[in-house]
This record gives structure tokens, C-alpha cells and sequence, in this order.
């Protein structure tokens, strides 16, 4: 049951089949891209919040 | 006995050598250090995007040498074909995130417009170079997009000289002009980064000192 709605979700963003589409009014996008658009907003949240490993007072590289 | 004066070099080597280390000091071009607020991973997609750029570059030189009759039937033709795709993908998922991070940034504060405008035109380009590299698959993806363009690109105007269809020309843009073009932008925007330094965030001085005038507002 799991591995079936893994399947029908991997279809949609399957680049060597035939594309499947998100239609919102004027806005019409595939669902692969969506999917980069999306992994990309979670990148910039995640670059914005997660701390960055070693930084600290006596960080070695860091002027502070 | 009189202090000696300074003498304007006169060949355009020697003042194009003491403009260089006037703009840009020795421990500056290569730094082994950086600002406090550096460290951040939002500083990171800037560096990733360079990192993936070599490997579309790299790649590509490898296609350009062995030919689309390798990439498109033997194995390993294949995978450096897939690994110039991802690549590029890769470029471009680092770059936007990249100018997300420094647009939010306002990065062209402190005489840095012309890095944020040579960081603009780049991506316009890459953005060619990536069309270009679609319709020069030399298969039916490229066909269908090419066909899927060329009205488009016409509808702009420009289709009387840049002809999607004519596989020779977009060939020659994506694998000479456009590479080398986004290569020198790419080239300068680093250079104008290491000039003008890394740009602090809003309410952050070049020190890393809270600015309280920004801050306290």
C-alpha cells in the first residue's frame, strides 16, 4: 500500500515519462519543478536557521 | 638632499600592475580568513555555485571532445552526459537560492551594485547557455523543444539572426560563446567580491559589529 503511493508519487516527477502538470488558473507547472521550487524554499529556510558547524568565539577561520 | 618624488610609471603595464594591488592587496585576493557573520550557510550557495560550474565545465569539455555519436550510445557516454545535466541543475538550484540569500540581503549596499548587476547578467547568460545545451542534444527531446521555441523566440524578434532550429548555430553558441561569456561574468563577479569584500548582513558593519542605528530603529 506504502510502496504503491510511493510509486504513483514518483510517477509524477518522473522525467522520462510523460509530465504531469499542476494547473492553477494561469498557472500551470510541472510537477518536477514544483518539486525544485519547493526543495529550493527549504533550502533557503533550512541556509537561514540551521547553525553553521565549528562557528563560535574561537571558530578557527572566523575573525571574531 | 631632498626626499625622493614619486614618479607616475609611464607604461600602461606598470600602472595597470599598481592599479591591481592598490584595488585588491595580496591577502585580500586569496583570504584565509573571513568576517564572523560568514559563517552562515546562506554564504555557502555562492561557492556552491562556482563548485558547480567546474563540473559543467569539465563535463562539457569531455562531450565537445568525444561527440554526441559516444554520449548518446555507450555507457560511460551516458553517465558524463547525465553528470553535465545534474550539474547544471545543480548550478542553477545553487544560484537562485544564492540570490534569494543576497537580494533579501540588499547585497549592492557599500559600492557593491556592480558586483549584484555582473551577478544579474550571469545568470541571464547561464540561462542561454542552458537553453542552448536543450537543443543541442542531438535527439528527439531537442527536436520537441526547439519546436516548442522557435515560436516563441521569433514572437521576440530576434529569430532572424539567433535560429533556434538551425541545430549548427545553437551548437556553436552553447559549446563557444555562451560558456566562455559565462565564464568571464562568472570570473569578474568573484574578483568584485574579493575587491569589496563579502557583504556584511543588514545592521552588521564590515567588522562584524552590530550597527545600532540600524538596529535600534
Amino acid at each position: 500500500m506504502v510502496l504503491e503511493h510511493l510509486s504513483t508519487a514518483a510517477g509524477a516527477i518522473d522525467l522520462n515519462g510523460t509530465g504531469h502538470y499542476i494547473a492553477w488558473g494561469v498557472i500551470q507547472i510541472s510537477w518536477a519543478n514544483a518539486v525544485v521550487v519547493a526543495l529550493m524554499l527549504i533550502a533557503f529556510g533550512l541556509a537561514l536557521v540551521l547553525p553553521f558547524p565549528g562557528h563560535g568565539d574561537d571558530a578557527p577561520g572566523s575573525d571574531k | 638632499m631632498s626626499a625622493p618624488t614619486q614618479v607616475e610609471p609611464s607604461s600602461w603595464t606598470a600602472r595597470l600592475r599598481a592599479r591591481t594591488l592598490e584595488s585588491m592587496p595580496s591577502d585580500q585576493a586569496l583570504p584565509d580568513r573571513q568576517p564572523a557573520y560568514v559563517a552562515s550557510w546562506i554564504y555557502v550557495f555562492g561557492v556552491a555555485t562556482l563548485a558547480a560550474l567546474l563540473v559543467v565545465v569539465a563535463t562539457g569539455c569531455w562531450l565537445a571532445l568525444a561527440g554526441p555519436a559516444w554520449w548518446h550510445v555507450s555507457s560511460l557516454g551516458h553517465f558524463v552526459n547525465s553528470l553535465h545535466l545534474w550539474s547544471v541543475e545543480l548550478f542553477f538550484f545553487a544560484m537562485i537560492v544564492h540570490l534569494w540569500g543576497k537580494f533579501w540581503m540588499a547585497a549592492w549596499r557599500g559600492n557593491r551594485a556592480l558586483t549584484w548587476i555582473s551577478g544579474v547578467v550571469s545568470f541571464l547568460v547561464s540561462i542561454g547557455a542552458a537553453f542552448t545545451g536543450y537543443v543541442s542534444q542531438t535527439n528527439f527531446d531537442s527536436q520537441w523543444i526547439t519546436f516548442e521555441a522557435k515560436d516563441g523566440i521569433n514572437s521576440t524578434g530576434v529569430g532572424a539572426f539567433w535560429n533556434v532550429v538551425d541545430l549548427g548555430q545553437m551548437m556553436l553558441w552553447h559549446v563557444t560563446l555562451l560558456p566562455i561569456a559565462v565564464g568571464v561574468i562568472a570570473v569578474l563577479h568573484v574578483v568584485l567580491v574579493r575587491v569589496r569584500g563579502v557583504v556584511p548582513p543588514i545592521g552588521v558593519d564590515t567588522d562584524g559589529n552590530v550597527d545600532a542605528t540600524v538596529v535600534g530603529r
